[in-house]
């Protein structure tokens, strides 16, 4: 039996074809894969508002989720919480992000054009996230103080590794005939670099910035978090510790959506940007 | 990562014997690194930047005090259950939710987004829920290692389930679904459940870290957070190391593995 026979067999007797060769089914229980994921976030949703409105779980421990969004809310539209928690977290996030992307991409191009340097750096550049970066920041802050500075340092030197290893990546990618068709228009290096080279390498650039937001956003919060005496991720722990369980369940609520939304809109600029179909 | 563009530029000097040459090249970025530390605590206040030696010296001093040595061995304890379980529970919901295209689809986004959010900010829910014993910082190394490793066993087995050669190849061998999926599709996701387990085993230990960071009652998170208000600078240097030391030897044996069996699995070991 070919896979030809097998196909053909398809069109004419479906029961003997097995099922895992049939195109899966776009709709279960009347509703599509992307309804279903809907209905699940919101299940999850009303799980929470039923729980502690039924009182299964106490006050003092969850609140109703309509409750937290009029948490949220209501800090939104306080002027303190923007100068003391969100502003400064985003800006930190937002500078990390952009050092990180910038200074990663030309460190990438450098490492990856000299051999010696590139071999010996290779090991240690995939083992990086085996080591928690984070132990760094009680030396930072031991060093330098609580301050804005640290936090960003340390998120810098998280997020970086991987642009610079998904930029090598990308430089990796570009073949010899995108080179050969370079030098047979007789573009200078100049030109080669920046309408050639560099955005044949996007797509993978893109998946190291993508990484680079998600970590600049973790090591920011958990920086204040840890220690610190602003930003969203202070202003959380801060809550918890005062049991402002309305403020705690209110900051958190931000930070889920900022998360989300930032994944999303670089996710989405991904498949946009990119030129080879989605990366995921 | 791919190592073996490099071999042309060998050609151009007389190249060291193999051997020597790989251990030269692995020295190499350790070597540069203490080199520029000891530069630093030189140049600097040594009583703000502690060099090298100092810091080795008091690593090996802490390693013999025994309260440091029952922390060590808690924190071990902890990563080796939460780590256990990330790998088993994610690679098994990974596996599973890979394997139907329609199920694939409506979970990724939402696991998706749960991984993209900063696990930091729900630890104050694990203290509510769970107090500030053992089982939160289990749960919290466990939360940060599941998803990546869920994450990665989902995609590569959802793009095995799609291949035409292996779904036509059981076909015409007339298999069941139940053994395409036992003979077929789970040895072939080995080598990405492996790399999985690598990158897994990063984020767990962050996770048990921070969470032991939090909580300061016990493990290597709480030592070095301890230091921070005595303003031991040479300490938390030499903890630092110790930390990566301890990272790196199951990152290695853990890439060891990946490498031989994918070298088995394809031939050659991809990405």
């Amino acid at each position: 039996v070919t896979p030809a026979d097998v196909l053909r067999e398809r069109d004419t007797q479906r029961s003997t074809i097995p099922g895992y060769l049939r195109s899966p089914p776009r709709r279960v229980a009347t509703l599509s894969a992307t309804a279903w994921t809907f209905a699940m976030g919101l299940g999850v949703v009303v799980l929470v508002e039923l729980v502690a409105r039924l009182g299964l779980v106490a006050r003092t421990t969850l609140l109703p989720f309509t409750e937290m969004a009029a948490a949220s809310l209501r800090l939104l539209t306080d002027g303190s919480f923007y100068d003391d928690a969100l502003v400064p977290s985003l800006v930190a996030i937002i500078v990390s992000f952009i050092l990180s992307s910038a200074l990663g991409v030309v460190l990438g191009y450098a490492i990856w054009r000299v051999t010696g340097v590139r071999r010996a750096l290779d090991p240690y550049l995939t083992a990086y996230y085996a080591v928690p970066t984070f132990a760094l920041y009680p030396l930072l802050v031991a060093m330098w103080g609580t301050g804005r500075g640290p936090i960003v340092l340390l998120a810098t030197t998280f997020s970086i590794v991987a642009v610079i290893m998904n930029s090598m990546n990308g430089y990796d990618s570009v073949p010899a005939v995108v080179r050969k068709l370079g030098q047979s228009l007789k573009v200078t290096e100049r030109q080669y670099f920046f309408k050639f080279f560099l955005p044949y390498a996007v797509p993978y650039i893109l998946v190291g910035l993508r990484l680079a937001a998600l970590y600049s956003l973790l090591s920011v919060l958990a920086a204040e978090f840890l220690l610190s005496d602003q930003g969203i991720g202070f202003f959380v722990s801060n809550a918890y510790t005062r049991f402002a369980i309305a403020d705690m369940y209110g900051g958190i609520l931000i930070i889920l959506v900022i998360a989300i939304a930032v994944e999303r809109l670089i996710t989405w600029m991904v498949n946009r940007l990119t030129w080879m179909g989605s990366l995921q | 990562v791919s190592a073996p563009t490099a071999e042309v530029t060998s050609s151009r000097r007389p190249s060291l014997p193999g051997a020597l040459r790989t251990v030269v090249l692995l020295a190499a970025t350790p070597a540069v690194l203490i080199l520029a530390w000891a530069a630093t605590a030189a140049l600097v206040d040594s009583s703000l930047v502690a060099g090298p030696w100092d810091s080795t010296q008091q690593m090996a001093d802490i390693l013999t005090s025994s309260r440091y040595q029952e922390s060590l061995l808690d924190t071990v304890q902890v990563l080796a259950v939460s780590y256990a379980l990330a790998v088993g529970v994610g690679g098994l919901i990974g596996f599973a939710l890979g394997l139907s295209p329609f199920w694939n689809r409506a979970f990724s986004p939402l696991i998706q987004g749960f991984y993209s959010i900063p696990k930091v900010t729900l630890f104050p829910l694990f203290l509510v829920f769970l107090g500030l014993g053992v089982l939160t910082r289990t749960s919290f190394a466990f939360v940060h290692g599941v998803f990546p490793v869920m994450i990665v066993v989902m995609a590569a087995t959802a793009n095995l389930r799609l291949d035409p050669i292996y779904l036509k190849l059981a076909a015409s061998l007339r298999m069941s679904y139940g053994r395409l999926v036992r003979t077929i599709l789970l040895p072939a996701v080995l080598p990405s459940f492996l790399t999985a387990a690598r990158l897994g085993f990063g984020v767990t230990f962050l996770g048990l870290l921070l969470a032991e960071m939090l909580i300061g009652n016990g493990g290597l998170g709480e030592e070095l957070v301890r230091n921070i208000h005595l303003v031991r600078i040479d300490r938390i240097l030499g903890q630092v190391v110790l930390i990566g030391l301890l990272a790196l030897i199951p990152n290695a044996l853990l890439r060891l593995l990946e490498v031989r069996v994918t070298r088995r699995m394809q031939g050659d070991v991809r990405g």
